[in-house]
């Protein structure tokens, strides 16, 4: 797993300082605007591009025949993209939620808002990297990609419909709201059964 | 022990079968696997590395369907590593994968092929990109190398170096090699066995040396070739001058001069006979 890991990162090294320029910029917006919400939006999309990146750089130098021929486990050629995806989270969103923690504390202001967004950013993310993913690995990545766009809109378009259809959105999004713990449990819920589809699309998959 | 073991192996494609593949590959050995393009080659290869599953029939390497891949160097016909990396970032990735990493090992390979340690593969020549596929082959406790079209496209001077790698590699008689290639110059030089693959059937696997004292070509015309026993002409070139009939030597007349053969040969002969 850390050999893998260890590949996609110095692979997408460029990639990656590129992304900690633009959340640094992001970052400092949100700070000057006190509105993290659109930094929080690009780790969301970052992370959900790091492991597609990192998919098609494989497919174009056909690294699936090597990582193959390495001795680690066929699994851990899935699970890599994962955690990457995961890593991705974790490094740009801790500090966040972190950095909110604190200067609530110091200041004495309640936390909840802040916590809010990046928790239901986070659980978004890991949705979309659930649904993705499964995705890139049966279609690959040119595929895959134009799939998970529509997989997007259709989701992007019905779900709002079914909301209002139910009743008043607001009380929707205001009992998500409240549940947020409860969202980003299922989040990691759906990303490890994606792990699990993956890993099963993979295991049938011939390579040339 | 054998290195390698292909018992009646399939496999099923809409516009291609590969058919009853059985050869076996001993340690101390190298076979090299012929074929034109589209025979089969690529797809054995596939088969034996776990790329591909077979329908049919049975795979071991150093005796069991589940080899310890520490022991496997592969070269394929192109780099599989990304191009964004430098030779140093690839070792720092294998030595992470292979628990029997040899980075000294790993550094001499750079210095003696002249690769640059920080320069981006993408920034390599063919030859050089080839050149660190087979120096990460070799760089940890490979017993068996598995050689895809390892040394096409490279120029004779950098065959030449590979090749004496390959040689020397083979000094240890608990090494074995599985090469593919279309340069058949190239396994007639380093090869112990030959296996022959045509349309997806074998059609032959032997010792290499046995295979060029047994068959020979002759050079005659009509009549010459007409009295022949039928069992004896492996394949015939017509040209508006003369017959060429790849033959095996015990069974044509002593009378008769038959050329020594090369690999390059045999296979268009058997391929056009077929």
């Amino acid at each position: 797993m850390r050999a893998l890991l260890l590949k996609d990162i110095l692979t997408l090294r460029k990639t990656l300082i590129t992304y900690i320029g633009f959340m640094v910029l992001y970052f400092a917006i949100g700070l000057y605007s006190d509105n993290s919400a659109f930094f929080l939006a690009f780790v969301v999309l970052m992370c959900n591009m790091l492991p597609m990146n990192a998919l098609a750089y494989d497919e174009r130098f056909h690294w699936d025949r090597m990582g193959l021929c390495l001795p680690v486990p066929q699994h851990n050629l899935v699970l890599s993209k994962y955690v990457l995806s995961l890593l991705g989270f974790v490094v740009s969103s801790l500090p966040l939620f972190l950095f909110y923690r604190i200067a609530a504390q110091i200041s004495g202001q309640p936390f909840s808002e802040e916590q809010q967004v990046i928790l239901l950013l986070t659980a978004s993310g890991l949705i979309l990297a659930s649904i993705q993913l499964p995705m890139l690995f049966w279609l690959g990545t040119e595929r895959g990609r134009f799939v998970t766009i529509a997989i997007f809109l259709l989701f992007g378009i019905s779900v709002p419909a079914i909301v209002m259809g139910l009743g008043p959105i607001e009380s929707a999004l205001a009992w998500l709201m409240t549940h947020l713990w409860v969202v980003l449990l299922i989040g990691l819920a759906l990303f490890c059964l994606s792990a699990l589809i993956s890993i099963a699309i993979y295991s049938r998959k011939e390579f040339n | 022990m054998n290195a390698i073991e292909l018992e009646h192996v399939s496999k099923h494609f809409s516009t291609f079968t590969l058919d009853d593949i059985s050869f076996t590959v001993p340690m101390g050995a190298v076979m090299g696997l012929i074929g034109e393009n589209g025979a089969g080659k690529s797809t054995t290869l596939r088969l034996l590395l776990g790329l591909a599953r077979p329908d049919g029939g049975e795979i071991r390497v150093f005796g069991t369907d589940n080899p310890d891949k520490e022991h496997i160097g592969v070269v394929f016909d192109e780099c599989c590593f990304p191009e964004t990396l430098s030779a140093r970032d690839v070792g720092r990735v294998l030595a992470s994968a292979y628990k029997t990493w040899l980075p000294d090992t790993y550094a001499a390979y750079l210095r003696r092929f002249q690769l640059p340690e920080k320069k981006k593969i993408k920034d390599y020549s063919r030859g050089m990109k080839m050149k660190l596929s087979i120096a990460a082959a070799l760089s940890h406790d490979s017993r068996l190398l598995v050689l895809d079209e390892a040394t096409s496209g490279l120029d004779p001077v950098v065959r030449d170096e590979i090749l004496d790698i390959f040689y020397d590699f083979m000094q240890d008689e608990q090494h074995a090699i599985l090469m593919s290639s279309h340069i058949t110059s190239d396994l007639e030089r380093i090869c112990d066995y030959i296996t022959f693959i045509h349309q997806g059937r074998i059609r032959f696997s032997e010792e290499k040396d046995r295979l060029l004292s047994r068959f020979g070509v002759l050079r005659c015309d009509e009549t010459t070739l007409r009295a022949l026993d039928s069992a004896a002409v492996h394949g015939v070139r017509r040209t508006n001058v003369s017959v060429e009939a790849l033959v095996e030597r015990e069974r044509v007349p002593a009378s008769l001069t038959v050329d020594p053969v090369t690999l390059d040969e045999i296979m268009v002969f058997t391929a056009k006979e077929a």
